[in-house]
């Protein structure tokens, strides 16, 4: 009987996660209905896993870690795997540099006094490998000083589905054509606008990006909207155009990637935050939370319809990334 | 929903650090909340999410679609986690039991403690600490073999998955793990048994 005991009580276990064969339950169960140890064992076992369930606790992470960590690795990403040519080049540079340097100093080692300055059979190649150092080096400033995507430029590319995937591009040199307006709006409300204009590879549509400025409340909320075929001189949209887009962006900057990508559906849509940092240290994502509509709400509302989009908006709620694509 | 991270994979497989952030969005708070129970120590499992994310990062074309995504993730987690508590214990071999880690006698201490003082099991407080630190005192796979299953739900196949061993060892250690929390939590155990 104690060694039976002993076997069946390996399998109390799995007995408690059900994840035992039909054969070995049915003789698990026997030996249960015989021996009362073993039923006080398996009840204690469960009692054990129910305290577990009930009392183990993990501590949360500190209040804005999420955030932080989100950017700290896109640091670190974008460190690691430098996708912009200028700077994939420059890395391999840096690295070439290295090798070089190193191969010089092996070959000076060797070379005393005055051998060093003429240039001899065997002075030659650290010659030529000085010059190529200091190209190299040159070329490797000049690239790390042309930033590819100055900070305060703005590029957006926007997906539009259901239009045939129209590409709209604000290059950064628009920023400064863009005229710069203040005009008040609703009482409460200081609206600053910069109007950006382009036009897309293909001859037909103009779309005018806007970045709007509304305070709603305490803060304010920066909108990048765009409407197709242009707006009017007040400002308005004109009979025939229809907007595009309108994204929710932090106050404070207005660097968008090229890569980043804007999805419209009938309903809901999202400029996704890549590469989106505000001046502050809240990251973008961490602000991308679901809101509802309720909480832009009549302050939003009151404006689209001042700036005569009315009826036929499509309101996109801001919702987080994952939102997004678990509703897709 | 699994279409939708299938084509996150493929993004990421290209390069497209968006389909990272995406996926980082989805993951951080499971990954952080294992990793945590692993190392116990909130700057080291910042360091485990770091390297995991980056590791998926960098391997995600290793992946085979024959596992999910997420099972994937936590094996890249739970071997960053292992190793790196594995190489803090090298390093802090002298000060590993002094601090405020809870060793095994000290619960059993308190087990004595507790036993002889049933008025402790109204506080509440107090029990999920006890149980807290039990879980914390079982060794590195039992603890990550009872928390994958226990606390985060994961079935015996997943955890062989993860752990990258065979579905017998996930069950022997869990078996283990249990028996061992009964006699931790024993006073706890046998008074929620008591009759009234």
């Amino acid at each position: 009987m104690k060694m039976l005991c002993h076997t069946i009580e390996r399998h109390f276990s799995d007995y408690m996660d059900e994840s035992l064969s039909a054969r070995q339950r049915d003789l698990v169960d026997s030996h249960l209905r015989a021996c009362g140890i073993c039923r006080h064992e398996l009840d204690a076992l469960r009692r054990t896993r129910a305290l577990f369930e009930e009392f183990y606790t993990v501590p949360d992470a500190p209040e804005g870690y999420y955030a932080r960590f989100t950017e700290n690795l896109q640091h670190r990403v974008e460190g690691m795997f430098p996708m912009a040519l200028p700077r994939r080049v420059c890395t391999m540079v840096s690295h070439l540099t290295g090798l070089l340097l190193m191969q010089a100093y092996r070959c000076f080692v060797g070379i005393r006094g005055i051998q060093a300055v003429l240039i001899t059979n065997r002075t030659l190649p650290l010659y030529v490998l000085t010059v190529l150092m200091t190209t190299l080096c040159i070329a490797a400033l000049l690239l790390t000083n042309e930033s590819p995507l100055p900070p305060e430029s703005m590029q957006a590319t926007a997906i539009v589905q259901g239009k045939g995937m129209q590409l709209v591009v604000v290059p950064p040199e628009s920023l400064a054509k863009g005229n710069r307006r203040v005009s008040h709006g609703l009482q409460e409300r200081r609206t600053e606008e910069t109007t950006l204009e382009t036009k897309t590879s293909t001859p037909q549509p103009v779309n005018v990006w806007r970045i709007t400025d509304v305070s709603i409340g305490e803060g304010t909320t920066r909108f990048l909207t765009s409407t197709a075929n242009g707006t009017g001189d007040d400002g308005n949209a004109s009979s025939d155009s229809e907007l595009l887009v309108i994204a929710e962006i932090p106050t404070g900057s207005l660097s968008l990637r090229p890569r980043g990508m804007l999805l419209q559906e009938d309903t809901h849509g999202l400029l996704l935050a890549r590469g989106i940092r505000s001046n502050g240290d809240d990251p973008v994502l961490h602000r991308y939370e679901r809101k509802q509509r309720d909480s832009l709400g009549n302050g939003l509302q009151a404006w689209l319809e001042q700036m005569g989009f009315a009826r036929k908006l499509v309101l996109l709620e801001t919702l987080s990334l994952t939102d997004v694509y678990d509703s897709i | 929903m699994e279409r939708t991270e299938a084509l996150l994979i493929a993004e990421l497989c290209e390069g497209d650090e968006t389909a990272l952030a995406i996926l980082v969005e989805k993951y951080k708070r499971k990954i952080y909340r294992l990793t945590m129970q692993i190392t116990r120590n909130h700057e080291d499992a910042d360091d485990v999410m770091q390297n995991t994310f980056i590791k998926a990062y960098q391997s995600i074309h290793a992946f085979r679609q024959d596992a999910a995504f997420e099972t994937w993730l936590y094996r890249i987690a739970v071997n960053e986690a292992l190793n790196f508590v594995k190489r803090r214990a090298r390093h802090r071999e002298c000060s590993l039991k002094t601090g405020t880690e809870v060793t095994v006698d000290a619960v059993e201490q308190h087990n004595a403690f507790a036993a002889s003082d049933p008025h402790l099991l109204a506080e509440q407080a107090e029990l999920r600490h006890w149980v807290t630190e039990a879980v914390k005192s079982l060794s590195l796979k039992h603890r990550t073999v009872v928390i994958l299953h226990d606390f985060e739900g994961f079935t015996h196949e997943e955890i062989s998955v993860i752990l990258n061993c065979s579905e017998g060892t996930v069950r022997s250690r869990l078996h283990y793990a249990r028996k061992r929390l009964r006699t931790l939590l024993k006073p706890y155990v046998d008074a929620c048994a008591a009759p009234e």
